[in-house]
């Protein structure tokens, strides 16, 4: 691993004509983008919806900060998290990106939806976004485009990770309308420690879309639901970004 | 001082295969970190905890580029603390840590103060389990670095000097792949202006070769703490910002 590539006179995105073109750090405004590693965790930008008694979402004491996931004990009680406003929107010719770091306590029982979805109480209705997806005691993890609630797009992207172990879910639509889908155990950071598995995983490519990709405003989410008792996740971050 | 390097097409860290690879942002998940400028101070997001009736809040009285003001009581053994909720920090051997924040304070001898990562504590003056840390006294006007494991110093460093009355000092630390511990201090090492050139860092290192325990594995929380270590009259210091990293 080599040094870190070192701009002592500042570093951006910005053209020389742009407003923060002699401004030395990276431009905040070049994609519009959010990225959360709740290192603090900070409940006030979030939706929480907690659907039975006993769910919660809380942080918890773990390396790089992460949230616990907890839900109620009776079948179909679910948990999740959007931010307070959908506001993230795929425009065709810029890209559209959704990164999250997730583990299950039990890599069987519970379902859920991770992904850019409508803003919604009921995350597993999903009428509009980009999204992956388990089904309730399954083990494949599905990744599917939706656009007013018809499904436009689907592949399996691999397996659940076992118990406790973390995975990173996440996608970029390119300028193509092509949806390149990233599934793996830490391949997010400086270490690269699965090499085996070289990203992207998986293709959706805009041409076997049976329909237009959906263009309403989108929400990050993260959400679980038990099939039976007590289920935990965790999330260690979540990010979003779309081109200016 | 050149221009800004230009990467209109944006630049990464990430690998092209990596997740956001063709993301032309740097990669927020390169590393676990944890930056506040206190632009502005949102005290929603830290554990304050006061002992002996004092207060931390925003200021403009002590300069630009947000800044927060920490005041004691009067009554000696007064301390403001900022932590955050839940410690998210640990050292794993051959990756990298860090922590860095610039401060000040009124009072250069009878103050007390503690900045770096430890273990989540509500009375961070009286023991600290675990951590890396720039610590200073009462009566002395040393800051001292320790690295302790487990209530037991394992490592320790001594800065002589540096402090003056109501003017910056940055305090930093990296513990690099090999676990050095890597300290730097002095006045306006960050930013784009360099105004210290004397003094070019790191500093000062606690090297591996030097410890006499293993780095801790707890869990560590960025932590800052101003107390009042002798006087009758409260003492005042003034923090920047505040940094904290780990390589995943």
């Amino acid at each position: 691993m080599a040094a870190p590539t070192r701009f002592t006179a500042g570093l951006t995105q910005a053209a020389k004509w742009q407003p923060l073109g002699d401004i030395g750090i990276p431009d905040p405004f070049f994609y519009a983008w959010e990225g959360d590693d709740f290192l603090p965790y900070n409940p006030s930008l979030y939706t929480v919806t907690v659907n039975g008694a006993g769910g919660s979402i809380a942080a918890t004491p773990g390396s790089g900060g992460r949230l616990l996931f907890t839900t109620g004990g009776t079948p179909g009680n679910s948990v999740s998290m959007q931010n307070t406003i959908a506001s993230y929107q795929y425009t065709p010719g810029k890209k559209l990106g959704f990164l999250s770091r997730i583990q299950l306590s039990d890599n069987t029982n519970p379902y859920g939806v991770l992904g850019l979805i409508q803003t919604t109480t009921t995350p597993n209705t999903v009428v509009n976004g980009w999204y992956f997806s388990k089904a309730p005691g399954g083990t494949v993890i599905l990744f599917t485009i939706v656009n007013a609630s018809v499904v436009v797009g689907t592949v399996t992207v691999g397996n659940v990770a076992p118990a406790n172990f973390d995975v990173d879910l996440g996608f970029v639509v390119d300028r193509l309308g092509n949806t390149n889908i990233f599934v793996g155990h830490n391949i997010e950071g400086a270490l690269r420690e699965d090499f085996v598995t070289i990203g992207p995983t998986a293709k959706i490519p805009a041409s076997s879309l049976t329909g237009a990709l959906p263009t309403t405003l989108l929400n990050p989410t993260l959400s679980l639901t038990t099939i039976s008792g007590v289920q935990t996740g965790i999330g260690d971050f979540l990010y979003a970004a779309q081109e200016r | 001082m050149a221009a800004p390097t230009r990467l209109t097409s944006g630049f990464t860290q990430a690998a092209k295969w990596q997740p956001l690879g063709d993301i032309g942002i740097p990669d927020p998940f390169f590393y676990a970190y944890f930056e506040d400028d206190f632009l502005p101070y949102n005290a929603a997001i830290y554990t304050v905890t006061s002992a002996g009736g004092g207060t931390v809040a925003a200021t403009a009285a002590k300069g630009s580029g947000g800044r927060v003001l920490m005041s004691t009581g009067a009554a000696a053994n007064s301390f403001e603390e900022l932590q955050l909720p839940v410690a998210s920090f640990q050292y794993t051997a051959q990756k990298k840590l860090a922590f860095l924040t610039r401060l000040q304070v009124d009072n250069i001898t009878n103050d007390v103060f503690i900045a770096g990562l430890i273990n989540t504590t509500a009375t961070p003056f009286t023991a600290v389990a675990d951590g890396i840390y720039f610590t200073k006294a009462a009566a002395s006007t040393n800051i001292v670095v320790n690295v302790v494991t487990g209530s037991v110093v394992i490592g320790t460093a001594t800065i002589t000097g540096a402090l003056t009355v109501n003017t910056d000092i940055d305090l930093g630390f990296m513990v690099d792949r090999l676990g050095n511990v890597k300290i730097s201090y002095g006045f306006s090492l960050e930013g784009v202006r360099r105004q210290n050139f004397a003094t070019l860092v790191p500093d000062l290192a606690i090297s591996a070769s030097a410890l006499t325990g293993t780095i801790t594995a707890a869990l560590l929380n960025p932590t800052v703490a101003i107390g009042n270590g002798a006087t009758a009259s409260p003492i005042t210091g003034v923090v920047d910002f505040l940094f904290a990293a780990q390589e995943r």
